[in-house]
């Protein structure tokens, strides 16, 4: 198979390296003598895959042991999937080239719902069955996680089992009992395994629950169907982040991918708590690593990667307690090598931009904040604690310190949004033009001030899940409208398809029954939603037409605080209390405080996970 | 500042490495094994280091070429040893030598790449028909292909860029020797003379999957050829 690989298809198809493997630190065990055999499965092409931290965490994790492997695998670009299928080679796994079939258990990472497509292709090009109940115990285990994960009933009839949370220490659980359950003598049952597994904490089996409906087709009831499913599955957190196992010999990808440099992560969570984001609230409490630590890690990453770029990662590293002093130990120990630091995620303020100025060694080319709204009433809405003063502050900055353009990230279609908060963006855009001028002087010809606006997608475990997305017309309306206010030579404007949020909210939002559309689409040719030359939205039409659903239903429709979510059966820790008081707050205007700076807003993951919110640089906020 | 030159192969297993992901990778290495290079001045710092030639995506080689300039004295047997634990695998440190500031750059020197190719047939072909199609090929002056380039497709005359052509049988394979001109007053590509030879002759054999291995890069001066890792 490798002979057909490298001589009859790698040289036909564009960037042959995404499938070579052999890269510097990638792990090849002997396979015969491995008892438990992963495939991490990444449902987009090897570039964003390999810039996934989550991938280089568990690869690692998994290496590490004895009794495991672990090889990727990608999904394959569509000139390659063509040569595959035209020679009837199945999926691989890079490191060894075997069949993924062949593995013990095949586990993707959802990262985003565009990907679930190519989940579903990447099952078939494997030759494995794509529904779990069409799979009898020959087959592999299939399993998921990711931030995805935490609404997985749109890909309840293909996974055998979800797991919800962190994965660091709960792969070991996972492979534990898969291992345990090899060895034991005679037939070796799915069923069993599967018993087995959701014992973990963490780990959920939808064929051991049902769904019942009313007969508006909302949620009436999940309920488990098996006496050893808990009722409730809740998330794996990690307590110890500080001294969490943490990849030292990553993979050094020959090609160049999304994130090519070290990713070192300072700190996991933020508890800033916007209301429309799922990463604030999933990956609660914050938690960060100590100075030490990451000092440490730093050293052996350039040591066994050989880049030259370290980037402090985080879902926000301004708010990292000790940013300041890891930032100056960082250059002052490897600067003079030659390595530099970057900082990918900044808050819209002052401290950011002197953040960004200590360590833009090179052309200093743009910095990005995110005001999300145009005005201050629907910035405390969704609970973004930026200011236009702040904002204008740290543009002001940037322009002062030299950098000629920014970008300024919006979201459209927010709860609560008026004609008024489309003009606040317009306005902001304009003010910021107006510093950049007076700043730049003649000049102004270089500055570019780049608008994003995304769309609002109501996300599962946030206060705005029960709010609807806009309609396509809307939103486009709304991005016309944007584009003519913004026509202006130092603007460019630019916005998300429509479409594509629209899929997106079905499926962050649908429960099991969207399932059939997923697969009706996938049959249709729908692969590589994300990419834009690939998204065909009239095929996913046709689709949800071809099952019998209404993707409004769970895009477009207010979800009443009564109702029973797909999800409700899944326990983020965040209590429905407390977003429940979030939704609430956001109708009354008010913002809720950090739990970092102000006193603990019992959002239920600390009282319920057992865990606290760990500040290296400051005091410790127990809750209350 | 001292210079130094390191001879090294492409093996197999990173076949697929474009000249960029090659550079890449051995900033990378260097960076690993700790070599004290030096780096250019200006606003973006880079390591000074050249290559010899440019190796196509797919295509391995036997040698390689690679000056690197340092920054501090540090022992060739020591250079060698740190490279080798820092190189992925499939590329392999073979050896090293000091060259003189005023050794011309590599690119500059290095004129002539010779190559094994392996081609599919369709069909057996025997030595003699084999023999007769090659020499007559060579016998042309003027070999013409057409070459997509930024401004378009141009023509190009690539006869005077082979200095070397012959192949043989091996089962249903044939085996090409290849020797062309690699500088900047006309690279040509061994990919281009099967194509181009397989179009004149008609002759049975699947240009489209060969397999190219370089085995030779040297300095060709009319009277005397040599290596660059010999001098
Ligand atoms: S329980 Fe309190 S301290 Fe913990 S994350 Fe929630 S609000 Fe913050």
């Amino acid at each position: 198979m490798r002979q057909v690989i490298e001589n009859k298809i790698l040289p036909k198809v564009i960037k042959p390296i995404r499938y070579q493997g052999n890269e510097f630190n990638s792990v090849h065990k002997n396979w015969d003598q491995i008892p438990v055999r992963v495939a991490f499965g990444f449902p987009d092409v090897y570039e964003v895959g390999m810039s996934h931290l989550g991938l280089r965490i568990l690869y690692h994790t998994v290496n590490k042991r004895e009794d495991a492997l672990m090889e990727r695998v990608f999904a394959p670009w569509v000139d390659f999937e063509e040569k595959m299928r035209e020679y009837k080679v199945p999926l691989f796994s890079l490191e060894s080239y075997k069949p993924i079939a062949e593995f013990d258990v095949f586990a993707f990472t959802l990262q985003y719902e565009m990907s679930f497509t190519n989940l579903l292709n990447m099952l078939d090009l494997s030759g494995i069955p794509i529904k779990s109940s069409e799979r009898d115990d020959k087959w592999p285990l299939v399993i998921a996680g990711g931030p995805t994960a935490y609404n997985p009933e749109p890909l309840a009839p293909f996974i055998d089992a979800f797991l919800i949370g962190e994965g660091e220490e709960a792969i070991h659980e996972i492979i534990d009992v898969i291992k345990q359950w090899k060895l034991t003598e005679g037939v070796k049952s799915k069923d069993e395994l599967l018993k087995r597994l959701c014992k973990v904490t963490g780990v959920y089996v939808p064929k051991f629950y049902d769904v019942e409906y009313h007969s508006d087709g909302i949620i009436k009831e999940v309920i488990s169907n098996v006496s050893f499913a808990p009722k409730k599955v809740v998330r794996r957190v990690i307590k110890d982040f500080d001294n969490v196992d943490f990849p030292d010999k990553p993979i050094v990808p020959y090609t160049e991918v999304v994130h090519d440099r070290i990713m070192l992560e300072v700190l996991r969570g933020c508890s800033r708590g916007c209301r429309f984001c799922q990463a604030g609230m999933i990956y609660r409490p914050v938690r960060e690593k100590s100075p030490e630590s990451l000092l440490k890690q730093a050293e052996e990453l350039i040591k066994n990667t050989g880049y030259d770029e370290i980037s402090l990662t985080s879902l926000s590293t301004s708010d990292y307690s000790c940013v300041q002093g890891v930032l100056e130990s960082l250059m002052d120990k490897h600067g003079s090598s030659g390595v530099g630091v970057s900082l990918p995620s900044l808050r819209a303020d002052n401290f950011s931009v002197e953040l960004a100025k200590q360590v833009q060694r090179v052309r200093k080319t743009s910095l990005t904040f995110a005001p999300e709204a145009g005005t201050q009433r629907l910035r405390d809405i969704i609970n973004k604690g930026v200011t236009e003063e702040n904002l204008m502050e740290a543009v002001t900055a940037a322009f002062k310190a030299g950098w000629s353009s920014v970008k300024l990230y919006f979201m459209i279609g927010l709860p609560g949004e008026t004609q008024e908060d489309l003009d606040g963006i317009a306005d902001l855009a304009y003010k910021v033009v107006d510093v950049g001028r007076e700043i730049m002087g003649d000049r102004v010809g270089r500055m570019k001030v780049t608008v994003s606006a995304s769309s609002f997608v109501p996300k599962a475990h946030t206060p705005f899940q029960w709010f609807p997305q806009d309609t396509i017309e809307a939103l486009k309306e709304k991005q016309q409208y944007l584009a003519r206010r913004l026509k202006h030579r130092r603007i460019v404007f630019n916005w998300h398809d429509a479409k594509l949020s629209f899929i997106e909210a079905v499926f962050a939002r649908g429960g099991r029954k969207v399932a059939d559309a997923l697969l009706r689409a996938w049959q249709l040719g729908c692969k590589f939603d994300s990419w834009s030359d690939q998204f065909k939205f009239d095929n996913w039409m046709e689709a949800f037409a071809d099952v019998g659903l209404d993707p409004s239903f769970y895009a477009n429709r207010p979800f009443s605080i009564e109702e029973v979510l797909p999800w409700d059966h899944l326990d983020a820790g965040v209590t429905r209390e407390f977003l429940i008081s979030e939704y609430s707050e956001a109708a009354k205007e008010q913002t809720t405080a950090d739990c970092r700076f102000e006193k603990c807003t019992v959002c239920g993951v600390c009282q319920n996970l057992n865990v606290q919110t760990d500040i290296k640089g400051g005091k410790l906020h127990a809750p209350s | 500042m001292p210079r130094v030159r390191v001879e090294f192969a492409k093996g197999d297993q990173v076949r697929f490495l474009s000249h960029l992901d090659l550079m890449k990778t051995f900033e990378r290495v260097i960076r690993r094994a700790e070599i004290p290079i030096a780096f250019s001045e200006g606003f973006n710092p880079h390591p000074k280091m050249n290559f010899a030639s440019a190796l196509a995506v797919g295509v391995t080689s036997d040698s390689e070429y690679m000056d690197m300039e340092l920054r501090e004295n540090i022992e060739l047997a020591d250079i060698i040893r740190r490279l080798t634990r820092a190189v992925p695998p499939g590329i392999e440190i073979k050896r090293g030598r000091f060259v003189a500031d005023n050794t011309p750059a590599l690119m500059a020197e290095v004129n002539r790449a010779s190559y094994i190719v392996l081609a599919e047939t369709q069909q057996s072909i025997d030595s003699e028909t084999l023999n007769d199609n090659v020499g007559r090929f060579m016998e042309n002056t003027e070999v013409l292909i057409i070459k997509r380039t930024k401004k378009g497709p141009r023509e190009k005359n690539i006869r005077p860029g082979i200095i070397h052509f012959d192949g043989r049988p091996v089962g249903k394979d044939i085996e090409f020797n290849v020797t062309t001109v690699v500088s900047n007053e006309g690279n040509v590509r061994p990919e281009e003379v099967i194509r181009a030879f397989v179009t004149k002759s008609g002759l049975p054999i699947d240009y489209e999957t060969i397999m190219i291995r370089r085995t030779r890069l040297f300095v060709d001066k009319g009277s005397k050829r040599y290596s660059p890792i010999d001098g």
